[in-house]
């Protein structure tokens, strides 16, 4: 070890300590960005109850109301994320590479493989307002 | 040489010519930095396309200079391997240069997201999704990019910051200078000018459906289409960065293998990039590269874009249309004429007639637009778009006005090419076969995806017109202007211009085109009947009138609720008339309106205003018919609503006229609708009708000499079928019953197909010959408010379906018999008169004998059953009380209390 330590030049030893010492601030910066992006992070959504469609697109969730029964999925393409703007013969498609969903989230066409995150929400009976989960 | 190329351009390397368009990228993103706003990119690009020639040719500059810094470093590295040269360089310097290849990734990519465009936000999600699938990546996705599409200020800072100065410092670590060589750099700044006065930068314009990459991405689009778990692609993506690295270390052999290997990659690259760029369109569906500018219509546009006058920069009166400034409004900026939900200062012009909305260049704003929108063929692009009515066009394309789908299958059935009535077809997929030849000569041309290509507004002779054939509408200024803008169309008045309407206020001329035809039931409602007399034969005469296109028609009893003052759309609802999603094999299950939801004693079927599908309430909304809190009734069938028909009671309701609003006190039907014996299986028609068009004796032949036209394709052709009409006539229908597991109805009929077609001439082969004898089940559109008589029935030929002529009972002693004298010759090939159904006192001989699987004519015993009421007709009138008597119980106790003076028919 003594030797390995005689053989490293002063300027290796110092580029090396630089570096090791960079660890901490890149962890802390790390943290920093996870915090940012957990304070800026959208929880929940509020929308009013009476929307006059069946079906919504939003950036974040859709909307689906079928035989009187609301339902939210999460409106990024399981596939590549793409948002899922389309509605194509009773099927949610996706515009990027032609991912076809069901009504219930189901996956009909890929390449997506797995199913639509449904989301969880809530009725504000006070202010006729749907609370939806997005976390 | 590097891929084929030389290696130099003049004296210097493709790594000179790189740097000088990094350097010209940087200078112009400094002038971009002032009319970008990333607040709102999208729109302070729009505004600065338009309105700031300046920054519209430094945002080309800067795009240009970036996409040749691309390319010409690919090509430098490529260069420099082949050399390598990578083992002259210090191991850190490069490390640096092979991360400078993602970070140069980075760079461009995050230039494509700072559109703020359709394309940009999806690239962003695709983006954060695949960084999101390494450890922690969630975190350097949030880093890089920001939270969502819509924030970009974290890319931008990136961009403009961060990666520009990294990849200064690789560069001049590198080059070991600030400044490009001047040579070079001059070359390159005339060049990179020269593209950018001529080509404009792309920017989406938010409703073309078809949605990529940036040209250098499409590849990986394309083979990131191929799996179904993206993680590998990005690890792969890793992967490659560190095998440029290491290349450094590796061994001749395994140098030279590796390089053999990525060209093999870089050339499999191109090809997919080739596929992806041309050869994929919306949802990455395969589609061929043809001229269908549109599918294209978001990459490189606009040949000298600059613009033709200079617009006034006060942002007051140049409104923002779908989050964008628009420029098609400000050359067409005083319009009158839409509707409310149309009005260009919502919607603008590129929504619907696309071509460059980013431009104030006349040439380069009217490429790729189309001149009359709203075609099934364009529809997608336009009606139908995603933010638009994009429900619609699914309903539409499946139709039966779209499809024909029950003509053609009755159609191939007559021409013995299928065997069964319930098969689907669609009016595109005609090939050349007898049956799709025969409906491409007569009939293939009203269906809704025949596009309209004139302007104008629908007139008889229109045909199909996707959602133009309904909701276009011209009044007398948006016709005078029209045209006067036909008479002087190079320099249009622009200052105003009245525009046809796009609204839900149809009248019945919208209809008249295609439904005065086959079934005529556009010129049956208003009581016109189509005759053979010639055009210059017209007597002159307000009982006779002559269409446009030359057919002559006489005036007969119009439909009552014509009279009234209804159109087609007042009974007809928008989920019949567009479909609602479901492929029917016939029309009469595609409508599902009956007398009985407007005719009724009681009103139980109803419906309110909240329950109401979301369709529904934008219509009513529109037509603001009655009140929200009101009634609304519903169709038996289907359960769909009558917008315009409000239940006020239990027993009473009102119809509102749709597009006049006139109050229509609903009539409940008469107590002898409602006869519980004999007469429960009729339908409203079978009494109601006045008359229907028939028509007899109809032969096809095809002549493979004619010179014809192909109504599908829309182009000459020689060879066609040809129809010989024998008479038209107007007479009661003929009745049928309509039988099937849940039901039996007697419903009204009329000679559907009584011909030969000589498919002989067609073949070229006697065998080939075919006659068929099929009645059709019919709406004729000529309801009457008084029923027909019992006389009319029981006691016509015509309806018991042997044809015209005397019929008549006998009495011979203490037994009567029937007799009937045809009024047309019988046929050679079934003995039965021309007009006939079925053979007099006879079931039919054959198995199928109508146009429906379950629609047949009255068996014999029914025959007797009616003619037996017919023989108590021949001696007591029907207002007699022997007669009204026998209506109020059951028929066969009633005779039993008839006198004995009574004959009936023998019974054998």
């Amino acid at each position: 070890m003594k030797e390995r330590l005689k053989r490293i030049s002063r300027k290796t030893f110092f580029k090396q300590i630089a570096i090791v010492l960079s660890i901490p601030y890149v962890y802390l910066a790390l943290k920093t960005v996870l915090w940012q992006k957990n304070s800026q992070a959208i929880k929940e959504i509020r929308i009013p109850i009476d929307l006059g469609k069946d079906i919504l697109f939003d950036e974040h969730y859709i909307y689906i109301k079928k035989d009187n029964i609301v339902r939210f999925f999460s409106s990024k393409c399981t596939h590549l994320g793409c948002k899922i703007s389309t509605l194509k013969e009773n099927e949610l498609a996706c515009g990027c590479h032609g991912s076809h969903f069901s009504l219930s989230g189901k996956v009909l066409k890929g390449p997506a493989a797995k199913e639509l995150k449904e989301l969880s929400y809530t009725i504000d009976i006070e202010t006729q307002e749907y609370i939806i989960q997005l976390a | 040489m590097v891929f084929g190329l030389p290696n130099k351009i003049g004296k210097f390397t493709f790594g000179a010519y790189a740097t000088a368009s990094f350097f010209i990228c940087a200078l112009s993103g400094l002038v971009l930095l002032i009319p970008y706003e990333i607040e709102d990119p999208y729109l302070s690009i729009s505004n600065f396309l338009l309105r700031n020639p300046g920054a519209l040719f430094f945002r080309n500059l800067h795009y240009w200079s970036a996409q040749f810094f691309f390319v010409l470093t690919i090509l430098h590295i490529w260069d420099h391997l082949k050399k390598r040269s990578q083992n002259k360089i210090q191991a850190t310097v490069w490390l640096r240069l092979s991360l400078g290849v993602l970070i140069l990734f980075f760079t461009m990519i995050g230039g494509f997201i700072l559109k703020g465009d359709a394309e940009s936000q999806q690239a962003w999600r695709i983006l954060n999704s695949l960084i999101s699938a390494l450890p922690f990546g969630e975190t350097i996705a949030f880093g890089l990019l920001g939270p969502d599409a819509q924030n970009l200020l974290i890319p931008y800072l990136h961009h403009i910051a961060t990666f520009t100065i990294i990849l200064f410092i690789i560069l001049f670590e590198h080059v070991k200078v600030i400044w490009p060589r001047s040579q070079p750099y001059i070359y390159t700044l005339i060049l990179l000018s020269l593209f950018s006065i001529v080509l404009q930068a792309p920017l989406h314009d938010n409703v073309n459906p078809i949605v990529k990459g940036p040209w250098y991405f499409v590849g990986f689009q394309e083979i990131l289409h191929w799996m179904s778990d993206p993680t590998l692609f990005i690890w792969i993506i890793l992967g490659s960065i560190a095998l440029l690295f290491a290349i450094k270390y590796l061994p001749n052999n395994t140098h030279r293998f590796i390089k053999l290997i990525a060209y093999a990659v870089f050339v499999f690259y191109i090809v997919v990039s080739v596929i992806a760029y041309f050869f994929r369109g919306e949802e990455w569906k395969w589609k061929t590269w043809d001229t269908d500018q549109h599918q294209l219509s978001n990459e490189i546009k606009a040949y000298f874009p600059w613009p033709d006058k200079s617009i006034n920069q006060d942002s007051t009166n140049f409104p923002t249309i779908l989050n964008r400034k628009e420029g098609c409004i400000v050359c067409h900026n005083n319009f009158e004429g839409f509707s409310a939900s149309h009005n260009p200062e919502s919607l603008g012009c590129a929504s619907c007639h696309l071509g460059n909305p980013f431009t104030l260049n006349k040439n380069a704003a009217h490429r790729d637009m189309l001149l009359i929108p709203g075609n099934l063929s364009d529809a997608a692009l336009t009606c139908s778009s995603t933010q638009c009515h994009p429900k619609e066009h699914t309903h539409i394309s499946n139709s039966l006005m779209s499809s024909l789908s029950g003509l053609i299958a009755v159609d191939k059935f007559v021409f013995d090419e299928i065997d069964s009535l319930k098969m689907r077809f669609h009016v595109q997929e005609l090939g050349f076969s007898p049956a799709d030849k025969h409906m491409r000569d007569l009939c293939a041309s009203c269906h809704l995806g025949n596009d309209k290509l004139e302007v104008g507004p629908n007139h008889q002779k229109s045909r199909g017109g996707g959602c133009l054939a309904c909701h276009l509408n011209y009044d007398d200024k948006s016709l005078s202007a029209l045209k006067t803008y036909q008479l002087d169309s190079l320099s249009p008045k622009l200052e105003t211009f009245a525009h046809a309407s796009l609204s839900i206020q149809l009248s019945n001329d919208q209809c008249f085109g295609c439904h005065s035809r086959s079934g005529r039931i556009s010129t049956n409602y208003e009581g016109w009947h189509e005759t053979r007399i010639k055009a210059e034969d017209i007597p002159n005469d307000s009982l006779y009138r002559l269409l446009d296109d030359q057919r002559v028609f006489e005036k007969k009893t119009a439909d009552v609720h014509h009279t009234a003052g209804l159109l087609c759309i007042d009974c007809h609802t928008y989920s019949e008339v567009m479909g609602n999603g479901e492929k029917y094999f016939h029309k009469e299950e595609a409508v599902k309106v009956s007398c009985e939801d407007c005719h009724s004693t009681t009103y139980e079927n109803s419906t309110n205003y909240q329950e109401l599908p979301s369709e529904s309430k934008v219509v009513f909304n529109l037509r603001k018919p009655f009140t929200t809190d009101a009634l609304i009734a519903k169709t038996k069938q289907g359960n769909y609503p009558l917008l315009n028909v409000q239940i006020l009671a239990k027993d009473s309701a009102i119809l509102i006229g749709k597009k006049d609003g006139k109050v229509h006190q609903l009539k409940s039907p008469s107590p002898s609708c409602a006869l519980e014996y004999g007469h429960s299986d009729l339908s409203c028609s079978s009494c109601h009708t006045e008359w229907a068009p028939q028509c007899v004796g109809c032969h096809n032949a095809y002549d493979e000499n004619a010179k014809g036209f192909d109504l599908l394709d829309r182009k000459k052709i020689t060879g066609e079928w040809k129809e010989f009409v024998g008479v038209y006539l107007s007479d009661y229908p003929a009745l049928g019953i309509r039988e099937n597991d849940t039901m039996r109805r007697v419903e009204t009929a009329v000679p559907g197909m009584i011909m030969t077609i000589d498919t002989a001439s067609f073949y070229q082969n006697p065998s080939h010959n075919r006659f068929l004898r099929l009645y059709a089940p019919s709406a004729a559109h000529t309801t009457s408010s008084k029923g027909r008589s019992c006389e009319s029935c029981h006691l016509s030929s015509l309806s018991l379906g042997y044809g015209r002529g005397k019929m008549e009972y006998i009495i011979e002693g203490n037994s009567g018999r029937w007799d009937f004298t045809p009024r047309f010759a019988n046929r050679k090939e079934d003995g039965l008169p021309e007009d006939a159904w079925v053979g007099f006192l006879n079931d039919s001989q054959e198995k199928i004998n109508s146009t429906r699987s379950d629609f047949r004519p009255f068996t014999l015993e029914e025959q007797k059953r009616m003619l037996l009421f017919g023989s108590c007709l021949s001696c007591h009138v029907e207002e007699s009380s022997i007669i009204k008597e026998s209506l109020h119980q059951d028929f066969d106790d009633y005779l039993k209390t008839i006198s004995p003076q009574c004959v009936l028919p023998k019974s054998d």
